[in-house]
């Protein structure tokens, strides 16, 4: 069992937060949350025509799992977009908690950090509780810090690419340079070694879809990646050695002659 | 006593399940009326529907169960479309022999993951083959590589809702234009067993079952020559561009978790055009004769069950797979209403 985590003052016990989406069946996707043991659920409305309630039946399904929810502006492309459909799964879902995501770009899903920004503070404004998805940019990162948010979501890579961290040294930054904000790497991530090195870089959380929902076992995958974050917190938690250059045997060395030790 | 003799069965829901049954059964003997608020078909999923059965191509999305029944419909598909097209003396159009997989240079990862899983699934290696696209379909020569899936293909399904109901009539089966909300309540009480093929229409007597969005586009193409389905692989969606008699062509489809049936979206048309476009710039003057939206009806599992009723048995949740598994799935009903009658019969002597 591993430590808890705070997202805006609730405590959850899995630092692991697992989408909806591409799952061969629901069946197959409520399987995968339940093996991953994910305590937050993200779900995207954009397509799902919330104005007429035409994912009802789905949602249902999702909120029989009696998980925390966290609704997303996935496909929104401009902060009126995005703050429209926060407010819509607001009232949806009961809940003022929202995965910002504003895209910039089509091709990679990157987001676009101003309109980000610009939703942010009228969310925060309006009491949502934001958790912006946003690059690994560190002036980004800090300025959604400085607005309010106490979760920022990096990328990893781009959305499904399953690239795992293009820049684990721009996360280390963020890490070091917001001690306070919860961070969660969110996007990107393909297998469980990647989760894996994220939680050993100290992030307090990892989201995911594509690589659980697009596995060929989406449950075993899903059980693959609850593993690796749990194991990178532990990693972290228990304060790794440094890396160096020269070998160091764990075993003495006494008795062994010179020239065999300045070999080794 | 013969099935003649009994009372009529009565189909409620006359899409591809009903008319299916209904033929089946009327050709064994059995009496029967089909019951519909629109007996033209035009409304249900199987007609809406592209139509292509494709066991592989399912397979690698959700189940490889899909691959092995599917490969057995297809056989069953072969010899029923002989006989109506014999019986009804129309012509249904449907190619088997295969359909073709191809990626855009940017999708090159999805085309090898494609590769890698049709080995992962263990799918015989008789049935795909690496091919230089214009191979199997020469206006294709700008795509770099293609995977030929071999034991796949389409039925023209409009055609095949004119040949059901040609084929029913002859045999005898009778139809009824009406909205059965409630079957208890609606229907005649001398029918012998009630067969609920209603797919959403069935959404309040089963809870569980779901609407999935689709959309469909269908557009008249004389410059593209194309024989067999393709198949374009796209990080979110399946689509796929489905050949129909006098250069018509079937895309298709996205899916949604939504049961919004309103027309399609301006997004969802823009990316099926764009796919369309970008597989064969022929298509750029085609007319689109429509767009339409629809809901596959589908329980949690995606996948379709028979299941008892106080009056008979109930047929749904065919989802995306209504062509790809209804022949089995129509050949166990007929199985268990002939039982369930006969039973019947054993008591009442």
């Amino acid at each position: 069992m591993i430590d808890p985590v705070n997202f805006y003052g609730e405590t959850i016990n899995s630092r692991l937060l697992i989408g909806t989406a591409l799952y061969p069946s629901p069946q197959i996707m409520l399987d995968a949350i339940h093996a991953s043991g994910s305590d937050i659920i993200t779900l995207s409305l954009r397509r799902q025509s919330p104005k007429t309630q035409g994912g009802n039946h789905f949602w249902q399904t999702i909120k029989g799992l009696g998980k925390y929810l966290l609704p997303n502006t996935a496909g929104c492309h401009t902060a009126k977009e995005a703050i429209t459909l926060a407010e819509m799964s607001r009232e949806l879902f009961q809940t003022d908690w929202i995965k910002l995501e504003v895209i910039g770009d089509d091709y990679n899903l990157q987001p676009d950090p101003f309109a980000t920004l610009e939703a942010t503070k009228v969310l925060l404004n309006e009491g949502f509780k934001v958790f912006p998805y946003c690059t690994d940019d560190l002036v980004f990162c800090q300025k959604l810090f400085d607005a309010g948010c106490e979760v920022i979501m990096p990328w990893g890579s781009p959305i499904g690419t399953g690239k795992g961290l293009m820049n684990p040294y721009t996360l280390e930054t963020i890490r070091h340079r917001l001690p306070q904000a919860t961070l969660v790497v969110d996007a990107g991530l393909g297998i469980p070694s990647h989760a894996m090195q994220a939680m050993e870089l100290g992030f307090d959380a990892i989201l995911l879809n594509t690589a659980v929902a697009k596995a060929n076992d989406p449950v075993m995958m899903a059980n693959a990646f609850r593993s690796a974050v749990e194991g990178g917190r532990l990693a972290y938690l228990s304060g790794a050695m440094e890396e160096q250059n020269r070998a160091n045997p764990s075993t003495t060395v006494l008795g062994t002659p010179f020239w065999q030790q300045t070999q080794s | 006593m013969s099935h003649s003799q009994h009372k009529p069965i009565a189909i409620v829901g006359a899409g591809l399940m009903g008319r299916l049954l209904a033929w089946r059964l009327l050709r064994q003997g059995y009496k029967v009326t089909l019951f519909d608020k629109d007996l033209s078909g035009r409304q249900s999923a199987g007609f809406i529907a592209a139509a292509m059965i494709s066991p592989i191509s399912e397979a690698m999305a959700a189940d490889i169960g899909l691959y092995h029944e599917g490969k057995k419909n297809l056989s069953i598909w072969q010899q029923w479309l002989t006989e109506l097209n014999q019986v009804a003396k129309q012509s249904i159009d449907f190619q088997f022999d295969g359909s073709l997989v191809v990626s855009h240079p940017q999708d090159k990862a999805l085309f090898d993951r494609f590769t890698l899983k049709l080995n992962q699934l263990a799918i015989d290696t008789v049935d795909f083959a690496h091919c230089r696209p214009e191979t199997r379909e020469p206006e294709l020569a700008h795509f770099a590589e293609a995977i030929e899936l071999l034991p796949e293909g389409y039925i023209d399904n409009v055609a095949l809702f004119s040949a059901l109901k040609t084929v029913i009539d002859t045999l005898g089966g009778q139809w009824v234009e009406q909205c059965i909300d409630n079957t208890k309540e609606a229907l005649p009480s001398d029918c012998s067993m009630v067969i609920d093929c209603r797919g959403m229409g069935a959404k309040k007597a089963l809870p569980a079952l779901r609407g999935v969005r689709g959309e469909i586009l269908r557009v008249h193409a004389p410059e593209v020559t194309l024989h067999r389905p393709i198949r374009f692989l796209h990080p979110r969606y399946q689509l796929y561009i489905v050949p129909r008699p006098k250069s018509e062509y079937v895309i298709g489809a996205t899916q949604l978790e939504s049961e919004d049936t309103r027309q399609m979206t301006v997004r969802s048309a823009l990316e099926l055009l764009s796919a369309l476009y970008s597989l064969h710039t022929g298509f750029a003057e085609a007319e689109i004769i429509s767009f339409s939206a629809g809901l596959r009806p589908a329980f949690l599992d995606n996948l379709p069950k028979i299941q008892e009723t106080s009056q008979g048995l109930s047929l749904n949740g065919f989802f995306r797979h209504g062509y790809l598994l209804s022949p089995m799935f129509i050949e166990q009903t007929i199985q268990r209403i002939s039982a369930t009658l006969l039973k019947t019969e054993l008591t009442a002597c």
